[in-house]
């Protein structure tokens, strides 16, 4: 291992990391608000994903442009979701809502499956085909792309979530839902709204991820197993903490990528995962200390 | 949720006494409605009936017999923790498999019979079930939830790489002895017929001990189970740990029957699916409910399975996958609307539910 591979495997990962950070922080949103464990967050993600595919391979429209459509559906989806099932649960326990989302994820999985069969799929990226040569270290333009936008699109949530008002009423619900209601806030519609926003950034975490990788409609829960790793390490702080914790993961993939063969870096990442859990002992206390 | 009680037994309760002690009796006199016998008599009339159907039914029905006899064991052993104690574990598939291919890995090596393999399995489960239980269960219950849906997809990883244990290719398992196919079947039929007798009473008696009231009490409130000195994190793992190994033992024997395991069809999602939905609709805080359930899900399975490609829905051919698509939207139902199973709907809850 050169110092030139080990440059190449940091650009590759710190990239790769940022969509990383993009697949998470609809589940972290989801999870630090509303206290509703998505398990259907991966079956979105590919399902969102697939969709993007099929409008820019199947019928050749802009890969950039067509982001914006399959967000927005998410967001009506989300929309719906919400009115029928998340809102009834909500206030019941965890494991209701978690029996619920993966009832949802086996059905939207299945439709995925009936749709798109199980073959792999890889977007057709027309101009985003290529690659950047920065001396020794080459870089593909989509891995650029995805990881500016998903930049953005966390830096943005970050300002709205933490400047504007409306950003301030849904931390404010994150900390106390009940005093958020008195202090004259319309948490019904607040919460349906985060809901679809989280949905919708489900959504956006599947179209970036087309961009850097093939997808397959049985496989989304190996990217379930990664968005919950960027949770659980970046904690369900802040929008900023999921990125870094997303390129944190990133890194970690390739660099260990380098060191031992391709199957294996599953498990050096599942063996982090248990790690963290073991060291962040996320027990009953943290519920408190809550904010977002 | 306070539901008005339909015979209104409240006139135990003189204004002078504690009121919320009052409603507890009353709320208490309306469960004992229902004699205590009845469920225990309705699991036996189930067992007695599936005790001769190995002689006297064909051998497919026979075979899919055996199917909701195993599925009764995993989803009783599963029951123990996701049930009573409200951990629910997507990861059914890894003790299970666990249990699988230590057997066939016994089998193809050393020519171990069934017999021989069961003990290696449920400790091999066992052992899992402490390293997976010990990561996690001190978290709160959704963090476990997704680390063991997870878990499958790691142990599939794990499995296929492994050269030991045949990798992707899989492994074959050999029944020693002379069977007819009629033979194999009914001697597996009897065998997963013990298993299930044997995982229901364990169930049994945990529901009607100290640990089962203790393992209610988490999934009731956690927090105040601590403080009245419930050792959750322990029993929480025993709970998990004995639910594995009787996985580990189903699935030792599931090696032997279907002589043939490999990683994808092992540990694919299905199976956890298939034992969440068979305690979900049968009723997840009953012994009864997992062996009602397991005989609700495997006929609706069949069904569907052969009533699906015959249906002809104006010139498409319906893809298998509907059969998924079913299970989902039931599991989607009985969460929202049936949350106590079908168990449930018959030993209705009288009286009010008291939360002090």
């Amino acid at each position: 291992m050169t110092f030139i591979d080990l440059l190449q495997s940091l650009v590759n990962g710190a990239l790769l990391g940022g969509v990383y950070g993009g697949l998470a922080v609809g589940l972290s949103l989801l999870l630090g608000v509303l206290r509703i464990v998505n398990l259907a967050h991966s079956a979105v993600l590919m399902f969102s994903g697939l969709l993007y595919w099929q409008l820019v391979s199947g019928y050749g429209f802009d890969p950039l442009l067509m982001i914006i459509p399959v967000v927005a559906i998410a967001y009506f989806f989300g929309l719906g979701v919400h009115r029928g099932i998340a809102q009834y649960i909500a206030r019941e326990s965890d494991t209701t809502v978690i029996l619920a989302f993966f009832g949802l994820m086996v059905i939207l999985e299945s439709i995925a499956i009936m749709i798109w069969k199980t073959d792999p799929r890889t977007l057709n990226l027309g101009y985003l085909d290529g690659v950047v040569d920065l001396g020794p270290i080459n870089i593909p333009i989509s891995r650029i792309v995805a990881a500016v936008i998903t930049f953005a699109v966390l830096i943005a949530l970050h300002i709205f979530l933490t400047r504007t008002l409306t950003g301030s009423a849904i931390r404010g619900m994150a900390q106390n839902r009940d005093v958020a209601e008195m202090a004259g806030i319309n948490v019904n519609k607040l919460s349906r709204r985060v809901f679809a926003v989280g949905i919708a950034l489900a959504a956006f975490g599947g179209t970036v991820l087309g961009l850097v990788s093939t997808l397959a409609p049985q496989e989304h829960m190996r990217w379930l197993a990664w968005a919950f790793l960027v949770v659980i390490l970046g904690g369900l702080g802040s929008v900023m903490r999921t990125l870094v914790a997303g390129v944190a993961v990133g890194i970690f993939e390739t660099v260990v990528g380098l060191l031992i063969p391709f199957q294996f870096t599953y498990l050096a990442l599942y063996a982090l995962l248990a790690v963290v859990l073991l060291i962040r002992n996320e027990g009953l206390g943290s519920i408190k200390q809550r904010t977002l | 949720m306070a539901r008005t009680s339909e015979s209104s037994p409240q006139k135990g309760a003189a204004p002078t006494d504690d009121i919320a002690l009052g409603q507890a009796r009353a709320s208490s006199a309306g469960v004992r409605r229902a004699p205590w016998w009845l469920t225990p008599l309705i699991g036996l009339v189930i067992f007695a009936c599936f005790a001769p159907l190995g002689f006297t039914l064909g051998l497919g029905v026979v075979t899919t017999l055996t199917t909701v006899l195993m599925y009764t064991v995993i989803a009783q052993g599963w029951n123990l923790l996701g049930g009573y104690g409200g951990y629910l574990n997507f990861g059914a598939a890894v003790f299970f498999g666990a249990g699988a291919y230590t057997a066939g890995y016994l089998n193809s090596e050393f020519g171990w019979n069934v017999w021989q393999t069961m003990i290696p399995a449920a400790v091999a489960a066992l052992v899992v079930s402490v390293i997976v239980g010990y990561a996690t269960l001190r978290l709160r219950s959704h963090y476990f939830a997704i680390f063991t849906l997870v878990l499958t997809f790691l142990a599939m990883v794990v499995v296929k790489n492994w050269p030991a244990l045949g990798g992707a290719v899989g492994l074959f398992v050999d029944v020693e002895g002379d069977f007819n196919s009629r033979g194999l079947a009914q001697y597996f039929y009897y065998l997963m017929f013990g298993l299930a007798v044997l995982a229901t009473l364990v169930a049994y008696f945990v529901e009607h001990s100290n640990f089962g009231y203790a393992l209610r009490a988490i999934s009731e409130d956690e927090p105040a189970a601590q403080v009245l000195g419930v050792k959750t994190t322990s029993v929480k793992l025993q709970a998990l740990v004995l639910g594995a190994a009787i996985g580990g033992l189903a699935g030792a024997v599931y090696a032997f029957m279907t002589g043939y395991i490999e990683p994808t069809g092992t540990f694919s999602l299905d199976l956890a699916l298939d034992i969440v939905l068979v305690c979900v609709i049968g009723g997840m805080r009953s012994w009864l409910g997992p062996l009602v359930g397991s005989i609700i899900v495997v006929t609706l399975e069949q069904w569907l399975r052969i009533i699906v490609p015959k249906l002809d829905l104006f010139g498409f051919s319906i893809p298998s996958e509907t059969n998924r698509l079913v299970l989902g939207i039931l599991l989607l139902v009985f969460a929202l609307f049936i949350r106590r199973g079908v168990v449930g709907l018959f030993s209705r809850r009288r009286g009010r539910v008291v939360s002090v």
